[in-house]
């Protein structure tokens, strides 16, 4: 549900690029989605089309690149994928089993480029 | 898809796309330092008991500091006239379908209070644990809710929402004989997402644990606003 507000706020974003640029229409937009973000990248691309009517984005294409969730154990300092060293839904550190982190990479939902059509 | 006949001028950057909503919250702060308003980011789910405890917060705080409630709901104004019964200002924002509120909309709501009018303004967010936890409101602080029945799961299902709050406030704290509820296992929980978190343990319906909660508020209140 909260995809609309995040694709409205690709757009913003790449609307404001777009003016910068002087691109009058976009080819393509990439964005980068951490799996610890919230963010359901299917509902994302589902929605773009809705969102881009009209804009400068209308008929761009939208690219997904998927951001891994690294984290850093405070116990070892080692970094591990937080997905893969679930236990019981909680995250346990592979290398000592301690359970406090910190998180590296995985949050962000960034705009990382765009397609500026050229005339 | 891009095809072979299309060409691109490929501009590479780095935003977030929280970048623009980001900048208009930190604006928003900015002027709220300027205007001596606190703004409290309140979330929880559906049934937590939001508008509850605000009614008994605002009690407790309603002769010592000016208070405002911004009540977020997706269309309804059931909350903001529980809350105008207390007398404080209320004014209700309907996001139109949204399930967060963004830094935009709570301040179009701020300016309709009018500006250096109040010390304090709660932000009553939309009912739900995920998306508002994304969107900066512009907020001082923010807190969450948790009450007894929802389950003491919820840090471990929602982990973004323990990790940017500043205060988790478990509600409903009478009903723990009733319930499988671990305060202890929350506390764990809550803590190891966010080391600085603070927990208070509460009960509107009989008032334990509202008092702590309610001397943190204030001291928020008073640091941001230069009151002594």
């Amino acid at each position: 549900m909260h995809e609309m507000g995040v694709v409205l706020n690709i757009i913003k974003t790449a609307e404001r690029l777009a003016v910068e640029n002087n691109a009058p229409k976009l080819g393509y937009v990439t964005v980068q989605v951490g799996e610890l973000s919230g963010v359901v990248p299917g509902y994302l691309s589902n929605l773009w089309p809705m969102g881009a009517e009209g804009t400068v984005c209308e008929g761009a294409e939208l690219i997904i690149e998927t951001v891994r969730g690294i984290v850093r154990c405070l116990s070892c300092e080692k970094e591990y994928h937080i997905m893969d060293n679930l236990v019981k839904d909680a995250p346990v550190c592979p290398h000592c089993q301690r359970e406090r982190f910190a998180v590296l990479t995985g949050r962000e939902v960034m705009i990382t480029e765009i397609g500026v059509l050229e005339q | 898809m891009k095809t072979a006949t299309e060409q691109f001028k490929i501009i590479e950057l780095k935003e977030s796309v929280f970048e623009d909503n980001n900048r208009v919250a930190d604006k928003l702060r900015e002027r709220l330092k300027t205007e001596k308003t606190f703004l409290l980011n309140l979330m929880a789910s559906p049934g937590a008991g939001k508008t509850t405890l605000l009614v008994c917060t605002i009690e407790k705080l309603k002769s010592e500091l000016r208070i405002g409630v911004m009540e977020a709901d997706i269309d309804s104004s059931v909350d903001a006239r529980k809350i105008a019964d207390t007398g404080v200002r209320a004014i209700q924002l309907h996001t139109g379908g949204m399930c967060h509120l963004d830094a935009g909309m709570t301040e179009q709501g701020l300016n309709e209070f009018g500006s250096g009018e109040l010390d304090l303004v709660v932000l009553e967010n939309v009912g739900n644990l995920v998306c508002p936890a994304e969107f900066d409101t512009g907020s001082v602080k923010s807190a969450m809710i948790l009450s007894v029945p929802e389950g003491d799961d919820k840090p471990l299902k929602y982990p973004l929402m323990f990790s940017v709050v500043d205060a988790l406030v478990i509600s409903k704290i009478d009903c723990l004989p009733y319930f499988d509820f671990s305060v202890e296992a929350v506390r764990e929980r809550a803590k190891k997402l966010n080391p600085d978190i603070e927990i208070f343990e509460v009960s509107a319906k009989t008032g334990e644990g509202i008092d702590e909660w309610v001397k943190w508020l204030k001291k928020n209140v008073c640091d941001w606003n230069l009151i002594d």
